[in-house]
């Protein structure tokens, strides 16, 4: 029995450290949160209504200093979330990812949409639009998404602990599929009765594989190729930034 | 301000961007970045200040937008100036738990100055509470983080460490891929630290 206990707040403990991961999301992000900063740094496209003097620089097709009232520009969601919803500069256009997914939502066919490609903060993108929402559908659509994902979401995070679905998922979709798939080992070690071995620091096991990845590129001498190689990948895929 | 230049705000956001890549670890402290957003917000700042007095004056409001839209600027250049920061100092606090005391120099090279002087600051702190709990004999809060189950545990060497003298002084080579059965809170640290592997 007394071991059955320990296992127990062993399992306790486990489970601290997998609900830290996803203490980092919040409905309400702070102030410092980089998640909420690139979602707010995504661009949104405006029309504009009056003659905005000496805010032409904010247009690149605009050939006077000032800015055309009828003109269609993009600007970042950090600066529309400071004007009041009906304000009388522009008028905000919702995006047609949205409209893509309301179709699939009625017929509850969203889990093989492929979210993370249609945007990569698909919810909470979808949340800070909905004060500009005319018919009250956008908050309808992500909540139902996310209804009918859910599940699907913790099969797939039972199933395959390795191959990641990368650009299925959104940012809140892959972390809970993170989240999903540590909880999972963990318990299976529990029921084992295995994973009692001290283990290496994440942080020093990823130290350690950065030092020998570099050391591996000083040998093949001029790796430079490779390396940017692999930078280029992730900006390649993203959308506007 | 000329008419091709970059949207405000996107030079800050890059900090972060750079930031966001490398996950856990800390990428080097990009000075010539975070001197240019300063550069930004004061030229924003000061265009601003320079308008705002001409309003008062003249009372014209046809510039108020483009007022406003600079003050979102400059809010959203601290916004992420002050995350930018924020978040290498929570890595930093991460760092003391994992690596310990002493950090490995070329991860010191990527902070700045007043980051090591806070790392070496908040690693007093927490020492010095570690020294005053546990009636007065301290605990190292960083250790035994899973339950132990034996007082003795089963060791591989993975790196030629050299000698290691336990607490009843008996010295022990480590020797790549030899293997010991040594007490557990002594060579606790040494597992976390990738120099040993437990094995049974």
């Amino acid at each position: 029995m007394a071991t059955d206990s320990r296992e127990l707040q062993d399992l306790a403990l486990k489970h601290k450290s997998s609900c830290f991961y996803l203490s980092t999301m919040n409905y309400f992000p702070n102030y410092y949160s980089i998640e909420d900063i690139f979602v707010t740094q995504e661009k949104v496209e405006c029309k504009v209504n009056t003659r905005l003097q000496r805010m032409g620089f904010l247009d690149a097709g605009a050939e006077t200093e000032d800015l055309e009232p009828g003109r269609t520009i993009n600007l970042p969601l950090w600066y529309i979330k400071e004007l009041k919803v009906n304000n009388a500069y522009f008028t905000i256009a919702l995006p047609d990812i949205y409209k893509n997914v309301h179709k699939a939502v009625c017929e509850a066919e969203t889990t093989h949409i492929e979210l993370g490609r249609l945007h990569p903060f698909f919810y909470e993108f979808g949340c800070y639009l909905t004060p500009y929402d005319r018919n009250h559908v956008i908050g309808r659509i992500i909540f139902e998404t996310l209804r009918q994902r859910v599940r699907h979401l913790l099969d797939i995070s039972k199933n395959d602990a390795d191959s990641k679905p990368d650009h299925r998922l959104d940012n809140i979709e892959a972390k809970l599929h993170d989240a999903g798939v540590r909880t999972n080992t963990l318990y299976i070690n529990w029921l084992q009765m295995s994973g009692n071995n001290i283990r290496i620091s994440e942080l020093v096991e990823e130290h350690q594989k950065k030092r020998k990845r570099a050391d591996r590129s000083d040998d093949e001498g001029g790796g430079g190729a490779g390396g940017s190689g692999d930078m280029d990948m992730p900006t390649g895929k993203k959308p506007s930034w | 301000m000329s008419r091709s230049n970059k949207m405000f705000g996107d030079k800050a956001f890059d900090l972060l961007k750079d930031l966001k890549r490398s996950a856990q670890t800390i990428p080097a402290f990009d000075d010539d970045g975070v001197r240019q957003v300063l550069e930004e917000v004061k030229a924003i700042f000061e265009e601003n200040v320079a308008q705002a007095s001409s309003y008062s004056s003249s009372g014209d409001r046809s510039l108020w937008p483009l007022l406003n839209y600079r003050h979102a600027a400059l809010q959203r250049n601290k916004r992420c100036l002050l995350a930018y920061l924020y978040e290498r100092m929570q890595r930093i606090k991460a760092m003391r738990w994992e690596f310990g005391p002493i950090i490995p120099s070329d991860i010191k090279q990527a902070l700045c100055e007043p980051e090591v002087q806070f790392f070496n600051n908040y690693s007093k702190s927490l020492a010095a509470y570690m020294r005053s709990i546990g009636d007065g004999k301290g605990i190292d809060l960083t250790g035994n983080l899973r339950p132990p189950k034996s007082l003795y545990i089963e060791v591989r060497c993975l790196e030629n460490y050299g000698k290691f003298e336990l607490d009843d002084g008996e010295i022990i080579h480590l020797k790549k891929n030899s293997q010991h059965y040594l007490p557990r809170a002594q060579v606790e640290p040494l597992v976390r630290q990738g120099v040993l592997q437990h094995i049974a």
